[in-house]
């Protein structure tokens, strides 16, 4: 049988229900207009943002489909680059791909298999905006500028499996090749797992700090370069086939599936080091700046953290 | 064409053959050096532990939900993070909730009561399988029920009596078809084995193809 290409599946476990809101192929979408999609998830695959023009020109794509006084999300784009190819170290390039994204009829499920090739269906993407569906239109294809993703701008990103349905028709836009998705899941996991894990070092080391916009997108390149370092830095562990303590890294331990759990753990426990280390770096910053204040000096060593002679 | 048994990194990609054509240096490449030229039939994980064949009763399930159920939400979230490795995404696709949902739990939020149930479920089954000897939780839970389809097994906990399907299926009760024709009547429609190779370019990362169709 041949590799059919993905189509959401809705509520799970309800799949001969209509999937009202394609559910399983988004990981957040903007609900109210005034509430971005969560700040401190890194960029990934499939992020959708408005306001970001693209310098390609207009193709007949989605055909017969120009809604005409549709509701529009503005200069929409949506990153098409794998999330390997998306960063360099720590940080996003200074270039990224994207698509233009256009309201589109709504495309039947049944059909995902056989129609519109050239586009990646974004059914209910806004839902602010009900009735209208859009598509990322695949030939419509430039660079946008990092700088110019602002990620309050951010209205929708991807799920894992709408990642890895994006993957399989960008390849059988471009090959007539379609891949099976658990075979992309392979070389995309990894780099899932490791930008989830990123949210989560974000959101508990700066969450609780009341930083305006600025303060937040700067300390976020801060955080983005603490945790590669982490994640690359050299750790033993216990090779499970020779049974001998080998050196890896934390990030070579995120493509070994079976491990999940115990990655987890351990940068769970390197989110709770470097939070506490933020905690009293401002509680330090606070003293200070009141002592100065008062005219006198700040002392300048932090406390051991708890448990730590 | 050798045949052996290749386990790590393969709960994804499945019973489909895998042949390691070349190899870089870097990320990635290590667990497919030792395997270059040869073709590898991919195995599921190990389990269930054949030490540990006794199903937690369904009683004792629900008297585990209902205890969780009873304690802070901000202690239930610690634990599947802090003991189980769950990713937060995880829990809040379980639950059904959204990620900054999760945020204000922590931060002291309530949720509603089928939300609290849902966590409670989703530890109750958590401790079940690690009581049953699964070694790494939530990569168990993180892997397709069958490992040619997308389902993860988490997600037989988006049904409402999902956790005992769940340790039903770790000992091996249920076999993986039951579970997804319970999750996704659909789904042999779209049941395919490819057969597959991988390189591995010079930066270490590999490439899947699709060898023959």
């Amino acid at each position: 049988m041949p590799v059919a290409l993905a189509r959401p599946q809705g509520d799970s476990h309800e799949p001969d229900r209509d999937p009202a809101h394609a559910t399983d192929w988004y990981q957040e979408r903007r609900e109210d207009p005034d509430e971005p999609v969560d700040l401190y998830l890194p960029l990934f695959q499939g992020d959708v943002f408005v306001g970001t023009p693209l310098d390609v020109p207009l193709t007949d794509v989605p055909q017969d489909e120009v809604v005409e006084g549709s509701v529009q999300l503005p200069d929409a784009v949506m990153l098409v680059g794998h999330p390997c190819s998306m960063v360099a170290g720590s940080r996003p390039r200074e270039y990224l791909e994207a698509v233009r994204v256009r309201p589109s009829r709504f495309l039947h499920y049944d059909k995902y298999d056989t129609e519109r090739y050239a586009e990646f269906p974004l059914p209910f993407l806004y839902p602010a905006h009900p009735g209208v569906h859009y598509s990322a239109c695949l030939h419509e294809r430039g660079l946008v500028r990092t700088a110019d993703l602002d990620l309050r701008n951010r209205v929708a990103a991807l799920s894992l499996d709408g990642v890895l349905a994006l993957q399989q028709r960008i390849t059988n836009e471009s090959s007539r090749v379609r891949m099976s998705q658990h075979l992309l899941r392979e070389q995309t996991q990894p780099r899932w797992h490791e930008n989830q894990l990123a949210r989560q070092w974000n959101d508990s080391v700066l969450a609780r700090h009341g930083l305006d916009h600025d303060e937040l997108v700067a300390a976020l390149a801060v955080e983005a370069d603490l945790y590669d370092k982490a994640l690359s830095a050299a750790r033993k562990a216990k090779d499970e086939e020779s049974g001998y303590v080998i050196s890896t890294t934390l990030r070579d331990e995120l493509f070994d599936l079976r491990k999940e759990g115990r990655v987890n753990v351990a940068v769970g426990k390197l989110i709770k080091a470097r939070a506490y280390e933020v905690k009293i770096e401002r509680k330090l910053a606070m003293q200070k700046s009141e002592r100065l204040a008062q005219g006198q000096a700040a002392p300048t060593a932090a406390p051991p953290e708890p448990g730590v002679a | 064409m050798t045949t052996t048994k290749f386990r790590t990194a393969g709960v994804v990609i499945g019973a489909a053959p895998i042949r390691i054509l070349r190899t870089g240096q870097g990320r990635g490449a290590a667990h497919l050096e030792e395997g270059l030229g040869r073709e590898y039939e991919l195995l599921p994980l190990q389990f269930p532990n054949p030490d540990r064949t006794d199903l937690p009763a369904a009683a004792e399930y629900a008297r585990y939900v209902s205890k969780f159920f009873d304690e802070p939400t901000s202690d239930l979230l610690d634990r599947l993070s802090d003991e189980h490795g769950l990713m937060w995404l995880t829990v809040a696709r379980v639950v059904g909730v959204s990620v900054p949902a999760l945020r204000k739990w922590r931060q002291g939020g309530n949720p509603t009561p089928d939300n609290k149930l849902a966590l409670a479920r989703l530890l109750a089954s958590c401790d079940g399988l690690a009581e049953l000897g699964v070694p790494d939780v939530a990569a168990w839970l993180g892997t397709p029920i069958r490992l040619d389809q997308n389902r993860l097994r988490f997600e037989l906990l988006t049904l409402l009596e999902g956790g005992e399907p769940l340790l039903a299926l770790a000992q091996d009760k249920i076999s993986a078809d039951q579970a997804l024709d319970a999750l996704m009547p659909r789904w042999r429609e779209q049941h395919v084995k490819p057969i597959t190779e991988v390189t591995v370019g010079s930066d270490g990362m590999g490439t899947v193809h699709l060898a023959e169709t």
